[in-house]
């Protein structure tokens, strides 16, 4: 199966998310990391990956999260998973093309039910 | 042919023609000086005199004009000035013919014990809003007669015109100083009060971006606050969605600690936007109430 990262720096967000794809029958692939910087170390060695990533992030952002991916060619498909519904935050996140879908946080089922197309051809 | 003398109609041409003379040269004159000037040039082809004396009266301020020979004196004068003989006149407006001359008629400019038979005459001619004492001194030979005075009145009238208007572009000249005057007090009162509106316009610029940036921040830090509540909000309404999800041991052991901590997260960056919105209206409190603050 397709590896899962969850990136973000409260370890109660990533445990909403994995929960939810626990439920949803994705449990041994999916990682989850509080530091950006070494998620980004695992999506380098990762040929393909799903990453669900949080944008406000001391130390390296979201941004620079996607920045860094860009530099080094990596097309992962990333989930913006955000508490942000600023529409600047929205724009920005569809320039990259790495980007599939921008989720605004409380993350439910029927939320991730609409990107369950990326998680099973994965 | 007869003397010139006798030739009354004669006489009166050349009479007339030296008073066209006299009288075009006053209304060319632009000061005093050239009046003089003027009168002893053509004034003893139009009658015979030794001395004669205007004197102009108005508003009780009086202004006296000699001509004697080549002198010719002007000047203002008061009410004490005049001797007895023209004070009476002032007063009663009948003409004197005497032989009695006051010494000093001429202030020393002419020796009246070596005329023959002189005689002092003196008319007070009445203007519009004005007095004149017209004054002179003949004797026998520069005859004056009465048939003289018809002539003498037209010179004073010529005198009294060109007085008049000279006094009128006096007054005038003045008046336009001290209108120059005020027009320059009015200047310097606009550049005054141009300075202060250019000020007050600094002023208001200067407390308009200050209000516009303070604006600034405060929206800055409201959207801030919004974000940073918004974010252990969202993670309790997720923790919430799981618990429909969960059998109730689960969901006591694993949702309920977090939901507590996430609880105690949001309510103390409650708390910490409380306190530092509370600052700031206390801060903005201190600076409305200081008026020195906005000059500074």
């Amino acid at each position: 199966m397709t590896p899962i990262i969850l990136v973000d720096d409260q370890p109660i967000a990533n445990f909403i998310t994995k929960k939810l794809l626990e439920i949803e029958g994705y449990k041994d692939n999916v990682k989850d990391y509080t530091d950006a910087l070494i998620a980004l170390e695992l999506a380098k060695s990762e040929s393909e990956a799903i990453i669900f990533l949080d944008l406000n992030m001391p130390i390296m952002s979201g941004w620079d999260f996607l920045e860094e991916m860009k530099k080094l060619g990596l097309s992962h498909k990333t989930i913006i998973l955000s508490s942000s519904t600023s529409k600047l935050d929205i724009e920005k996140a569809k320039q990259y093309s790495c980007v599939v879908e921008y989720i605004v946080k409380p993350l439910n089922k029927i939320k991730l039910s609409k990107i369950s197309p990326y998680l099973k051809t994965g | 042919m007869s003397p010139i003398q006798n030739n009354a109609s004669q006489l009166y041409r050349i009479t007339y023609e030296a008073y066209s003379k006299f009288a075009n040269g006053i209304n060319r004159c632009s000061n005093f000086q050239e009046i003089g000037k003027v009168a002893e040039k053509h004034l003893k082809y139009i009658f015979n005199f030794h001395v004669i004396k205007l004197i102009i009266e108005k508003d009780n301020k009086f202004m006296e004009y000699s001509l004697c020979g080549n002198n010719i004196w002007f000047g203002q004068k008061s009410l004490a000035d005049l001797n007895k003989e023209e004070l009476n006149l002032f007063k009663t407006g009948i003409p004197i013919r005497t032989a009695h001359i006051p010494e000093n008629i001429a202030q020393g400019k002419l020796d009246i014990s070596k005329l023959k038979n002189p005689y002092l005459w003196s008319w007070l001619f009445n203007k519009d809003d004005h007095k004149m004492i017209v004054s002179l001194v003949a004797d026998e030979e520069r005859v004056f007669n009465s048939r003289d005075i018809e002539i003498l009145k037209l010179a004073a009238d010529c005198f009294d015109a060109k007085f008049k208007e000279l006094n009128l572009k006096r007054e005038i000249a003045k008046k336009n100083r001290i209108l120059q005057g005020a027009l320059t007090t009015i200047q310097n009162k606009n550049e005054e009060i141009y300075k202060i509106n250019r000020n007050q316009k600094e002023t208001i610029k200067k407390r308009t971006e200050e209000i516009v940036k303070k604006n600034e921040k405060l929206l800055k830090i409201s959207v801030l606050n919004a974000h940073n509540i918004k974010e252990p909000l969202s993670r309790i309404q997720g923790i919430i969605e799981l618990f429909d999800l969960m059998d109730d041991e689960s969901c006591r052991q694993e949702l309920l600690p977090r939901l507590k901590s996430s609880v105690n997260e949001m309510d103390e960056i409650v708390r910490e936007v409380i306190d530092m919105a509370s600052r700031e209206l206390i801060e903005l409190k201190v600076k409305i109430d200081d008026p020195n603050h906005f000059s500074r």
